[in-house]
């Protein structure tokens, strides 16, 4: 998983019927987690400007996403976490 | 997934039997500035982009998942697939 910045809310209507009717964010790594930025999917209500845990696996977005994990998907990125601090050693 | 914005159309008669009828697209990833970030991709597009759109793509094994008839396990031969037409970014 990496440390990300919510940014803003991406809005689709013509959209895979496979993806879920949830939030989608584009969230921005932490400088030290990578440069790139991403859509991700909103699992726990967050919003922009949070600092968010974002975890990039199919199998365990399905998870966390979908009522029935065995129905497809074809989405990675799901945000996990709203991080409300980070301590560093 | 990522953003991307749709550049052009890939006509290709002679293909797997997997991809038979479906509609390839060039396009550049960019990111939520329209910035491109990186060298272009082919991607199956199921939704219906135009040239100019920006989209949404996902690209890895879930890529394979976009066919509305396709089951969790499946080997259709995609690693890169268009999945919906972003109308906003807020």
């Amino acid at each position: 998983m990496i440390l990300a910045r919510v940014k803003s809310r991406v809005v689709s209507t013509a959209k895979s019927d496979r993806l879920p009717s949830r939030a989608m964010l584009y969230v921005e790594p932490l400088p030290e987690f990578g440069t790139e930025g991403m859509i991700a999917i909103d699992g726990v209500e967050a919003g922009p400007g949070d600092l968010v845990l974002v975890m990039q696996e199919g199998t365990g977005a399905r998870q966390v996403v979908l009522e029935d994990p065995s129905q497809p998907m074809p989405a990675q990125a799901v945000i996990v976490g709203v991080v409300d601090q980070v301590n560093q050693a | 997934m990522q953003f991307a914005i749709v550049k052009g159309t890939v006509v290709a008669t002679q293909k797997v039997s997997h991809l038979k009828g479906r509609a390839l697209k060039v396009m550049v990833p960019c990111d939520d500035q329209r910035k491109s970030i990186g060298d272009p991709v082919v991607a199956i597009d199921p939704i219906g982009a135009r040239d100019g759109d920006l989209v949404m793509w996902v690209g890895k094994r879930e890529a394979s998942l976009v066919f509305s008839d396709a089951e969790l396990a499946n080997f259709y031969p995609v690693d890169a697939a268009i999945t919906g037409i972003v109308d906003d970014i807020s």
